[in-house]
């Protein structure tokens, strides 16, 4: 019999939290806050674990710190951020999406570019990996905007559907990764707790 | 600022009494360079290597030991840490000396009583390479979970497990030494059984002072030099491990050098 009173997984925000809720309650954990609720965390207790709502590159952070024991986040954000203080645990069959290479024509770069992108890692091995030069503009946001007002003419970023991009007149180019959410978890944790275990099989049988 | 400076006194002073046991128990201070050519130190163990490569092989005499303090730049961070390593000239002289340093420190400081929050996890690279081999794994095979485990990828290590040898997984998992003594017996056919049951069976003794003594052959260290057995300390609640070592072997200058080490992750030893 576990106690998850002291267990806390940080849940990365948007599209994961929406498609995770539904799943976390299939796997009869208690999910206490009110939908479209602005409460960013609940407690653990001893029928589930405590959650924290953050951002989802900081997910990855409170993981490695200890702050908490598991997160749940885009392999994306793992890739980017580096996974050298963090074990991943498992893939979860939600928020599935890619990160592309997009620009006002279908055409691959040809001679030195101008890329826009909050992913730099993933697109500087990107570049690396096709032999390509590029300078990359770090944006957070709206991407999309890059190759309108001329900051980029390309841009590298996470789709879905491909909707925002058509509706921003973009092209996909090319796919450098596919991504979804997994679990990651703390390396000390996971070790001296036997309770994130126990939470990563569960979550792992309900929402794989 | 009066508290932090109190807390650094305090961290200092509980610093110079570690130190002190180290001493006593026969190391010798060697000191290394937080920066070489370039280059931040990141592990102490390499730049003790570095520093006593200086010396003749008959100069040096085994098994030495030695510690090494200061910071190290580990996860784009300084992080205080206290090194403790035993080289030596033949194989097996060390683990006897470190477990018993190892012993004395966790005594001196959680016990007894034990503390009921430490974990002691051990993990054996020659066993979880002996356990594929024995199942007729490929190098390569064996090679890309140790990649995958050394890339804290343990959701592809479990799937590689899960396809060839599923028996096997739940030793890459922390299990108490029984589980793990009930898989070896049925698992090591052809391995050096012999020489790790043994091993198994007494590391709970070893480490005395902690309740509870694990192993995880996930667990290979954050270094290509680990060779054998590796080891942690954790404590529940504290998201770093207080100590972590294990029996290294590395060649440099064309020359080899092993033995058996441990580093203290000062602020976490002493949070505990």
């Amino acid at each position: 019999m576990f106690h998850y009173e002291d267990i806390r997984i940080a849940i990365g925000k948007g599209r994961i939290l929406e498609q995770l809720v539904p799943r976390w309650l299939e796997a009869k954990f208690p999910w206490p806050l009110e939908p479209k609720s602005r409460q960013l965390w609940f407690a653990g207790s001893h029928q589930g674990p405590g959650a924290m709502i953050v951002r989802g590159p900081d997910v990855a952070t409170l993981v490695a710190r200890g702050a908490a024991d598991i997160g749940i986040v885009g392999t994306d954000l793992v890739v980017e951020r580096g996974a050298q203080d963090i074990l991943q645990v498992g893939d979860l069959d939600l928020a599935r999406c890619r990160v592309v290479l997009a620009g006002m024509s279908e055409k691959r770069p040809d001679g030195p570019f101008l890329v826009a992108s909050k992913y730099q890692r993933i697109t500087r091995d990107f570049l690396q990996r096709h032999h390509l030069q590029a300078d990359i503009v770090p944006l957070s946001g709206s991407l999309e905007l890059a190759p309108l007002i001329g900051l980029a003419p390309y841009i590298v970023d996470i789709v879905e559907t491909g909707e925002t991009l058509r509706q921003h007149h973009l092209i996909e180019i090319e796919t450098i990764m596919l991504a979804h959410a997994c679990l990651i978890a703390n390396p000390a944790h996971w070790r001296a707790k036997p309770e994130v275990v126990a939470i990563r099989d569960r979550l792992v049988q309900h929402l794989a | 600022m009066r508290s932090w400076m109190d807390q650094a006194a305090d961290q200092f002073r509980q610093t110079s009494a570690l130190i002190a046991q180290l001493d006593d128990q026969g190391f010798t201070p060697f000191f290394t360079a937080p920066t070489h050519d370039a280059e931040v130190r990141r592990d102490h163990t390499q730049a003790i290597i570095e520093r006593l490569a200086a010396w003749s092989p008959h100069a040096i005499e085994f098994p030495l030991r030695v510690y090494s303090t200061g910071p190290v730049f580990e996860h784009g961070t300084w992080a205080e840490s206290l090194d403790v390593e035993v080289l030596e000239e033949r194989s097996g002289d060390s683990d006897r000396i470190i477990f018993d340093l190892l012993t004395h420190l966790i005594a001196e400081r959680f016990g007894p009583p034990a503390n009921q929050n430490l974990v002691f996890v051990a993990g054996h690279l020659g066993l979880l390479r002996g356990l594929f081999s024995a199942r007729q794994w490929s190098k390569e095979a064996i090679e890309s979970v140790e990649r995958a485990i050394g890339q804290g990828q343990y959701n592809q290590v479990e799937e590689k497990i899960k396809s060839k040898s599923p028996e096997l997984l739940p030793l890459f998992r922390p299990s108490p030494p029984e589980t793990m003594i009930g898989h070896l017996n049925t698992l090591t056919r052809g391995v050096s059984a012999s020489e790790v049951t043994p091993m198994l069976l007494s590391l709970p003794r070893e480490v005395d002072h902690v309740p509870a003594v694990l192993w995880d052959l996930s667990l290979t260290g954050s270094f290509a030099y680990y060779s054998g057995l590796v080891f942690a300390l954790y404590a529940r609640g504290q998201g770093e491990a207080l100590i972590k070592g294990g029996r290294f072997f590395l060649r440099y200058q064309d020359r080899n050098w092993q033995g058996t080490g441990f580093t203290i992750a000062l602020p976490e030893w002493f949070r505990s």
